[in-house]
């Protein structure tokens, strides 16, 4: 059984860098690394979207 | 038939069968005259030969659950399309335990007796009944479970106030083996055009029949014990001449749906009516549109995400130019402070051993200096010094 993608803590986490930038409190020199960030959450969630059921099998709830 | 008796009395002769079996058809002839009767009762033992357009049943009055009437009927091929048409009207497979009222002629062969032909189907008769029966019941789910309720003249339930997951991946499918329904169903949603996957569990119920409410039932509460493991639930059937809805109308499958903790949409295939079952959880008609919705929902989460990510991109964007005008302000500032904007301007600066001299009093007469100018260096003694 594999760990299944949590799609809504990426999307929290892309709102969250999104609402950083928007604030203007990330440096400049920061601001590379954080669009790197939002650019691999953004591939995780398209990638995770299609891919096959088996990789998402979940944890049954007991 | 009272000369028959006369003379079987008389001569005590013994009479060919067909002899008997005549005048039991004159007599039928004459007391029914050919007539056609509406008559009303249950029907039971149905046995269709589509090719032939043959249909043999029989039709049963009951008191209670005894039979206290039974009468064999047929549809040749002149009423055999008044059965479709009813199963149409209805919504109902026309089969055992239907009470029916319709058009028949008494008719009698001397080899398979007496009769019934059936010419036609009341079938406002049977919508009537299976509504006062399908009104009985959502009547009794609003009474009797606390997973349905009327709000403004429409049906609340459980599972339809679940909320969806963001994503649908695990699938729980509920169809019936090897038909088109769930053959759409797979080809539409494995098939999609965005690539998405999704994981599949697919549970084989008949969903017709005396076994369908009770197998419905028990895949139903399966998939309700394990929540966790699946996004929804898709109840899927359809294609063909399949119109029998009786087990999608049955109180406890309905409750069952109403009370499940896995979102349920039903694509059962049927344009115009509505099961109990469909009310009870998100009703999308066929196979096709259930995979399509699954689909689409997925793809909102995917344009969300890309939205955001444009929405950080524009920030960034915006932030850059930002910058750059502060830089091009700079910029600009640095140009209007430059000295050589205040030589254009007549100013001239002095300099002393190539140091510009920012205090007089370090002067003194007949020290040498550089007059810087816009376009001239001039070299000059200092006669005087005065103060202005």
């Amino acid at each position: 059984m594999t760990e299944q993608f949590e799609f809504d803590d990426a999307y929290q986490e892309l709102l969250r860098l999104v609402n950083e930038i928007e604030s203007d409190n990330v440096a400049l020199k920061d601001m590379a690394r954080k669009i790197a960030e939002a650019k691999v959450l953004v591939q995780q969630c398209e990638q995770q979207l299609r891919t096959a059921g088996d990789a998402v099998e979940r944890q049954e709830e007991q | 038939m009272e000369q028959l008796a006369y003379i079987c009395f008389m001569q005590k002769h013994v009479l060919p069968l067909s002899a008997v079996t005549a005048a039991i058809a004159d007599a039928i002839d004459v007391y029914f005259d050919r007539q056609v009767l509406t008559v009303k009762g249950e029907i039971t033992d149905v046995k269709k030969y589509p090719q032939k357009k043959w249909c043999f049943l029989k039709l049963l009055e009951k008191q209670g659950d005894a039979i206290q009437t039974e009468l064999k009927a047929v549809f040749w091929s002149t009423g055999y399309g008044s059965i479709a048409r009813f199963e149409q009207q209805t919504g109902r497979k026309f089969a055992d335990g239907l009470e029916v009222i319709c058009d028949v002629m008494v008719k009698y062969h001397p080899r398979f007796g007496l009769s019934l032909e059936i010419l036609d189907i009341d079938t406002a008769h049977t919508i009537g009944n299976l509504e006062l029966e399908r009104q009985r019941t959502i009547e009794r789910l609003i009474a009797g479970s606390s997973f349905v309720s009327a709000r403004d003249g429409e049906l609340v339930t459980f599972n339809q106030s679940l909320q969806l997951p963001s994503v649908i991946k695990s699938i729980a499918v509920i169809a019936p083996p090897d038909s088109d329904g769930l053959r759409d169903f797979i080809k539409e949603i494995t098939q999609n055009s965005y690539g998405y996957a999704f994981r599949l569990e697919i549970m084989e119920t008949q969903v017709q029949g005396d076994a369908a409410a009770a197998q419905l039932l028990k895949a139903i509460r399966a998939i309700a014990d394990r929540p966790g493991r699946y996004d929804a639930l898709a109840i899927v059937r359809g294609g063909g001449s399949n119109t029998d809805f009786k087990p999608f109308d049955h109180y406890d499958v309905c409750e069952a749906i109403a009370a499940c903790p896995v979102p349920v949409f039903t694509g059962i295939g049927h344009d115009r009516n509505t099961s109990i079952a469909d009310m009870m959880g998100r009703q999308l008609k066929t196979p096709t549109k259930v995979a399509n919705y699954f689909v689409e929902h997925n793809m909102k989460f995917e344009d969300k995400v890309e939205q955001l990510y444009q929405r950080l991109l524009l920030a960034v964007h915006r932030k850059i130019s930002g910058l750059k005008e502060q830089l091009k302000y700079i910029d600009r500032t640095l140009e209007q402070l430059h000295p050589q904007k205040v030589l254009n301007k007549g100013y001239a600066l002095i300099r002393q051993e190539g140091e510009i001299v920012e205090d007089i009093s370090a002067l003194k007469i007949h020290d040498t200096i550089d007059i810087q100018t816009r376009q001239h260096m001039i070299k000059a003694i200092i006669k005087n010094i005065e103060t202005l």
